[in-house]
């Protein structure tokens, strides 16, 4: 955990957990295992441990999975006192460091987060309501990059405050948040082993996940108040890799599943929506509003850039006044359209690559 | 990951606008017919607003540039500004014109269409045509 600031949420009644509890020690335990995978963690991971072992609801079981890291991630690990399991050889991904420790879990519940991420004291207790219904098999919350200083940060801590102040909960209203976070959502055990768990075909092992529960027919809820803090990519050599990986992985997933998302309702438009923008608005964006502007000699035409400020202002000054942070929300916005730019020429890379070059990128680059 | 494709830009704007608005009709309809819902009240009021800013900020923000950009300074078709008794075109009172607006809305319902002309497509190839009971 850094500053105090952080775990700033809004202070909303706890729905009560129906399932059963117990007690230990005066905190209440669920039938939770929590699995952290981590290769070369050692900064990040005491901080997460930490942020588990003090929710007011308590997990039965933490799991690190010690991806065969060099730099002592398991032994910090183990001087905090959870499990740690270490595969024979480093599992590549993140999604093969996940499913090795799935095997070793015997709880109705698993919660998997990533090594950089923290989580708000109370975001299991405020995660759980959402098994209250049967149907639900996976259930994530609100991320807020836990770092806020270079450009890239604040970009990215802007795209996340309107994403999860606005896209996610019309998503979630439409009973489809169109990712289940990888950094940090729980499943149903059995669910999850049903549906082959977190798979390695994709870059993007969270909406590939996602996306095979919504075509079982199983459902995902967005639950607002449960927050976690990752640390976002402070420069543009990680951006770069954590964006090459996320528009691959976003490419790939629309290719593998086209067929079986057409009988999602809503998903199936979102994902078409966001598919479309993904390469035409991009293009639109990148190439055809410079050259415009270029050959009728209208500056004035570039204003296209910032024409959407308000669009992406409201929700997202509604999102930083709630944790109180508007100050720091309105010095990050111009990070955000700069981070888009850079959004925007990964994703046209990405399409070209994978659709009509046909060369898929498989190389899972750890970037945040 | 925690979304995908480019937020704000392109038909994915409108898109969720639209989405937001007709969110409360949707819930209306669920409760009236006894299906389930998700989304509390308070939900679906935080976003009805949210869009409803939104839709008055771009309103604003139009205003704003019509007034600060020079006439003909966009190079934009003049089909929807009312046009002088002398025949010359007046300046628009709102940059973001009502064709920008019908574009987008065409190309957004494009794109839906054509996804559920694939799904029907894919479905009767497939045999299976009933949607997945999602919610």
């Amino acid at each position: 955990m850094t500053t105090s600031g952080t775990f700033r949420h809004d202070s909303q009644p706890v729905p009560a957990f129906r399932p059963r509890m117990r007690w230990e020690g005066g905190v209440r335990v669920v039938p939770l295992t929590v699995i952290v995978p981590a290769y070369n963690e050692g900064e990040s991971l005491a901080d997460t441990i930490l942020s588990i072992r003090t929710q007011t609801v308590a997990p039965e079981e933490i799991l690190v999975v010690d991806d065969c890291s060099t730099d002592g991630t398991g032994d910090v690990a183990r001087r905090l006192g959870v499990t740690v399991v270490r595969p024979a050889q480093n599992t590549g991904s993140k999604a093969g460091a996940q499913t090795f420790a799935l095997a070793m879990v015997d709880t109705k519940f698993v919660m998997a987060i990533d090594a950089d991420t923290t989580l708000a004291p109370d975001a299991i207790e405020r995660l759980l309501p959402a098994f209250d219904d049967p149907r639900v098999a996976a259930a994530c919350g609100t991320v807020i990059p836990r770092r806020v200083q270079s450009l890239w940060e604040r970009g990215r801590y802007i795209e996340y405050l309107f994403a999860f102040t606005y896209y996610k909960r019309v998503q979630d209203q439409y009973g489809a948040p169109l990712i289940s976070s990888g950094c940090f959502s729980m499943y149903r055990t059995a669910v999850l082993r049903e549906a082959g768990a977190w798979r390695t075909r994709t870059l993007a092992e969270d909406m590939d996940l996602t996306w095979t529960l919504y075509e079982r027919g199983e459902s995902v809820r967005f639950m607002p108040d449960a927050v976690c803090y990752p640390i976002e990519p402070h420069n543009l050599t990680f951006m770069n890799r954590q964006l090459r990986r996320w528009s691959h992985g976003f490419v790939q997933n629309v290719r593998l599943h086209r067929r079986g998302l057409l009988h999602v309702p809503f998903l199936r438009h979102a994902v078409a929506v966001s598919f479309w923008d993904a390469i035409v608005a991009a293009l639109v964006y990148l190439v055809a509003l410079p050259i415009v502007a270029l050959v009728t000699r209208s500056p004035w035409l570039l204003l296209g850039y910032v024409i959407d400020v308000p669009a992406i202002a409201i929700p997202v000054l509604v999102g930083a006044a709630r944790r109180r942070e508007l100050r720091r929300a309105l010095a990050s916005l111009p990070a955000f359209f700069v981070l888009r730019t850079v959004n925007a020429m990964h994703f046209l890379r990405a399409a070209w690559q994978e659709l009509v070059l046909r060369r898929s990128f498989t190389t899972y680059e750890k970037g945040h | 990951m925690a979304g995908a494709g480019l937020p704000g830009t392109g038909i994915g704007g409108l898109f969720y606008l639209i989405m937001a608005l007709l969110s409360p009709i949707r819930h209306g309809w669920r409760v009236i017919t006894r299906r389930s819902t998700a989304g509390s009240g308070r939900d679906i009021t935080h976003t009805l607003l949210l869009a409803l800013g939104i839709a008055a900020g771009l309103w604003v923000a139009g205003i704003v540039l019509g007034r600060l950009v020079p006439v003909g300074a966009l190079h934009l078709p003049t089909a929807a500004s009312p046009a002088a008794q002398d025949g010359t075109a007046v300046p628009h009172h709102n940059a973001l014109r009502v064709a920008a607006f019908v574009a987008a809305s065409g190309t957004l319902l494009a794109v839906l269409l054509a996804t559920e002309l694939a799904r029907l497509l894919v479905g009767r190839r497939a045999g299976r045509t009933r949607d997945l009971n999602v919610r």
